[in-house]
This record gives structure tokens, C-alpha cells and sequence, in this order.
């Protein structure tokens, strides 16, 4: 772990920003300027106005929705505040729960969100939400047979959710191809889904595109979605661009993107990619040097992808790349995960057998 | 299968989606240095993680003042004495938040930061060490990155798992 000597104060030197003595006029923004026809202020108004369980679980619930966006992350941060201790009364438990669960999964706490669905489950066994994240939930865990359980519960009472449900988890058994079709063709009987769906729907479309090695296509079911897709999706999108060599693409799109908002470490590191490979002088990749000289220093388990990326791809550091690789796997199963990890045991093979 | 749209879409986005794959990561700085045999401190915090922690009020706040930051030196002050001790040989020492007139601000990492210094009176210049529990209520990957100059130099991380510094 020689990354985690950097020294803090070293660190601190590292083209730090000028100390300034405010004055009191002085006003910081906290969070990025909402519209003002944004859909979260009339939710943030009623919550203000009447911190009723109501308005917090529904603002708490709009906190969540919204931190899934490119930029927006520090909203989890909100929604876990929001909630820190908080009980509800028995008719909110539910909505509660689902919030809760949703919290933990975001910390990679799998086994606990799980854990708190369980009774959720059982007392209603066809919670169509509790389902869904149940699936979600069992797939990152790399368990498919736990994700199609809970995919079937929904076969009664939820036909188009189950079908989506089950399509995923058959892909994730290595059905690629009949996943795909089977998919395609439910979306084509319903052609006008509502936005929500239909990004839900497209993000497994393009992950089945290309695991099938159909990376044009996969970034075409992807692409009318994008402007409403949440930061995964908009990952996805951009590690297929520069797989097809379009990179430029990514890079107009990334930083029109920072011009807004903050980036998330995940997406800097996709625009630091991009900017790397259009030849153009280091900015972001500058940027993302310091992020990732934090997140070493923090010692961090959790999402450790992106350290993996950069030492893979952005500063070369093979060794380096399968040791937080491994670490990510050990807590993450996906598709994208494994072959991080895979990509890492090249990288260091290559590396072994170049050095002999 | 038009039937879909009548379900709770707002819920739905929550219960489908992979987790983000996108985070960010609350980490404070501290500086414990020795001036005149006392312990001084100077806490870097992210003034988000402060509102987040409710310091500024309990609504959430989408900006804030300078004016409303050090209007709010005794609740800082407060949370500090409760959520940070610095003890010596013959037990706690007493904190106290710096006059707001010397608290600064300063960019760190696209986010920015309300420098406080904290002056610490000990009985001893021996065995100093603290204990740290800011912010961990309302961040759970919330990390102290703690420079010690204080007789031994050192760097260390302080978290929820691990808040004191040095162990004797």
C-alpha cells in the first residue's frame, strides 16, 4: 500500500486554492442552483413548511431519485440526513424501509438492505418495489438464482415488471442472446412507456448489446434516454464512446455537463479519459489526480472501481489497478465488475511477462 | 400491459436502478500542532457537511451566507466540545473555537472548506490524543485525514471504526 503515503501535508500542497477571510455579505452556494420550476423545491418547500413523516419520506425519496443524476451525488448525503433516526409511524414503515434499503445499497451495505426487506417481504411477498430492489440487489451480489426468486413474485400481479426483471437476471446467467431478444420484443409491444421505464428497460438493452459485442447498438438504446439517465447509465455510456473510439463525444458531453455541476469522481475519471485521449493538456485529469489522492488517503473499501479505472487507465499502475479491483469485487458482482477485475489480471500478466 | 403506468413511477426509479456507481466522499482535515506547550487545532470542514449535520439550522439549505456562518459559532462550538475531545496524561482538556474574526475559507477538491482553529488548554504536555466523532451521524463514509506536528509527526485517518488517535 505504498499510495497510502502520500503525506497530508504534501497533499494540502498540491496547488492548493488561496485561504480567504470572507466578508459577511459573502454567499457560498451549497448545493447546485435549482431551476425554479425544478420538482424538488415544492417538495423542499412543504418539508420546510410542515416537517410532517409525509414530506419528509416524499423529499427524502426525491433526494434519492435526484443523487442517481450525474452531479447531483451529494444528495445521498441528504437523504441520509434526512432520515438519521428517524421513525415513522406504522402506516409510513413501508415507504420508510424502501427508502432505508435504498440508502444502505447505495453504501454497498447489501446483505443489510436485504436484511431490512426480509420482513417487508414477508408480510407482503409481492411488494412490487421490495421485489425489484430485492433483484437489483441479489444481481450485484452475483446472485441470479436469489434475483429471479424475487423476480417471480411479481409474476402475478406485475407482468411487464417481471418479464423485464427476469430478462435481466436470464442475461446474468449468460443467455445473452436470448435475454436480448426476449427484451427487444416486449419493448417493441410497448413502444410509449413512460420515461422511468423506458430508461430502466434500455439500460439492460444496452447491457445486453454488449455483452453480445454489439457496442453500436448497445450506445444507441442508450443514447435518447441519456439527458434523463442516472449517473450509471451515463458511465456506461461513455466507457462504449471511447470503446468505439468516439471520444470525442464523450468529451463535449462530459464538460458541457461540468460546467453545471460538480462531477462525481466515476464521471471526472470518463472526462479525464476522454480529454487524455483527445491529446488535450491535463485539466480534469489534473482534477482527478487530487480526487483520487484523497480517496487513497481515506483508506476506503467502498467503491473502489474507480481507483481501479484510474490505475488501469488513466495512470498505469497494474499492480496497483488489480489490488482495488479485487477490493471492489469482493464487494460488487456485476458484469462491469468482473471484468475490472479481469482487465486488472491482464494488465498485470502483461506486465509480468513484459519485465521477464 | 398499459397498466404499468398506473404504478408509483417516482418509486420505481428508486427500486430498479443499479446503486449510482457515483458518490461523494465527506472527508474533514485536522492539524494538531503545539504552541507554547498547549495543543492548537485547525479543523477543515466542508461547510456542506456542517448544514448537512443541521449546524446552520434544521432546514435544508441550498446556499448560506457568511453572515449565517459565524452567526452560528455557538452551535459550532457546542458540537465541537461534544463530538471532538483532545485529552492529556492527567485527563480532557477544554476547547475553545478561535474568535470567528480568524476563521478563514479555503477551496478543497471543488468543495469548499470553513477553516477552524480550535485552541485546546491542557494540564500536560504529555500523552495528548483525540477523539473524534463529528459528522459521522450524518455522513457514513465521513473521515477525519488528521496531520499530527505535535511532538511524534504523523498522519492518520480517523472514522467511525477508528476515532481516536494516537492509542496509548
Amino acid at each position: 500500500m505504498v499510495w497510502f503515503f502520500v503525506t497530508l501535508l504534501a497533499f494540502t500542497d498540491v496547488s492548493p486554492s488561496a485561504v480567504e477571510q470572507p466578508t459577511g455579505t459573502t454567499v457560498f452556494q451549497m448545493q447546485p442552483e435549482l431551476a425554479d420550476n425544478d420538482n424538488l423545491l415544492p417538495l423542499l418547500k412543504a418539508f420546510q413548511a410542515a416537517p410532517s413523516t409525509t414530506n419528509r419520506l416524499q423529499l427524502a425519496n426525491a433526494y434519492l431519485q435526484r443523487a442517481r443524476r450525474p452531479g447531483w451525488s451529494s444528495y445521498f448525503h441528504d437523504a441520509e440526513a434526512l432520515l438519521a433516526n428517524f421513525q415513522a409511524e406504522p402506516q409510513h414503515r413501508e415507504h420508510l424501509i424502501l427508502l432505508q434499503a435504498d440508502i444502505l445499497q447505495q453504501q454497498h451495505q447489501f446483505t443489510a438492505a436485504l436484511a431490512l426487506l426480509e420482513p417487508l417481504l414477508s408480510a407482503t411477498p409481492h411488494q412490487l418495489q421490495a421485489n425489484l430492489m430485492a433483484a437489483r440487489i441479489h444481481l450485484a451480489l452475483g446472485d441470479t438464482i436469489g434475483a429471479q426468486r424475487a423476480c417471480n413474485r411479481l409474476m402475478r400481479e406485475a407482468l411487464f415488471f417481471f418479464a423485464t426483471c427476469s430478462y435481466e437476471v436470464t442475461g446474468r446467467k449468460g443467455q445473452w442472446s436470448a435475454a436480448y431478444s426476449g427484451l427487444k420484443a416486449l419493448l417493441q409491444q410497448n413502444p410509449d412507456l413512460p420515461a422511468e421505464l423506458a430508461i430502466w428497460t434500455r439500460g439492460i438493452l444496452a447491457e445486453q448489446a454488449e455483452q453480445l459485442g454489439q457496442l453500436d447498438a448497445a450506445v444507441a438504446w442508450l443514447e435518447p434516454i441519456l439527458t434523463e439517465a442516472p449517473t450509471s447509465l451515463w458511465l456506461k455510456w461513455a466507457d462504449l464512446k471511447l470503446a468505439i473510439k468516439q471520444p470525442e463525444a464523450v468529451y463535449q458531453r462530459l464538460v458541457t455537463l461540468a460546467a453545471d455541476v460538480e462531477l462525481e469522481d466515476s464521471l471526472l475519471l470518463r472526462l479525464a479519459l476522454a480529454e487524455q485521449e483527445l491529446g488535450h493538456p491535463s485539466h480534469f485529469g489534473h482534477q482527478l489526480q487530487q480526487q483520487m489522492q484523497v480517496r487513497i488517503l481515506r483508506q476506503d473499501q467502498e467503491h473502489a472501481a474507480d481507483l481501479a479505472h484510474y490505475f488501469l487507465r488513466v495512470s498505469p499502475d497494474p499492480q496497483a489497478a488489480l489490488q482495488w479491483a479485487t477490493i471492489n469485487y469482493n464487494s460488487a458482482r456485476e458484469p462491469d465488475d468482473l471484468a475490472l477485475l479481469t482487465q486488472s489480471r491482464h494488465a498485470v500478466a502483461l506486465l509480468n511477462g513484459g519485465s521477464k | 400491459m398499459k397498466f404499468v403506468v398506473l404504478l408509483s413511477l417516482l418509486i420505481l426509479n428508486l427500486a430498479s436502478l443499479p446503486e449510482a456507481k457515483a458518490h461523494k466522499f465527506s472527508t474533514a482535515y485536522m492539524e494538531v500542532s503545539a504552541e507554547l506547550r498547549q495543543p492548537r487545532l485547525l479543523w477543515k470542514v466542508s461547510l456542506h457537511d456542517l448544514a448537512q449535520a443541521k449546524l446552520f439550522g434544521p432546514q435544508p439549505l441550498t446556499q448560506i451566507s457568511w453572515q449565517q456562518v459565524i452567526a452560528h459559532k455557538e452551535e459550532l462550538t457546542l458540537y465541537i466540545q461534544k463530538h471532538i475531545a483532545f485529552t492529556d496524561k492527567l485527563g480532557s482538556c477544554s476547547l475553545a473555537v478561535a474568535d470567528t474574526s480568524n476563521w478563514r475559507t479555503q477551496q478543497l477538491q471543488q468543495q469548499l472548506y470553513l477553516l477552524l482553529p480550535i485552541d485546546a488548554t491542557c494540564q500536560s504536555p504529555e500523552q495528548w490524543q483525540i477523539g473524534y466523532q463529528a459528522l459521522f451521524e450524518t455522513g457514513h463514509n465521513h473521515k477525519l485525514l488528521l496531520s499530527w506536528q505535535a511532538s511524534d509527526k504523523a498522519q492518520a485517518v480517523l472514522s467511525k471504526d477508528k476515532a481516536i488517535y494516537p492509542e496509548y
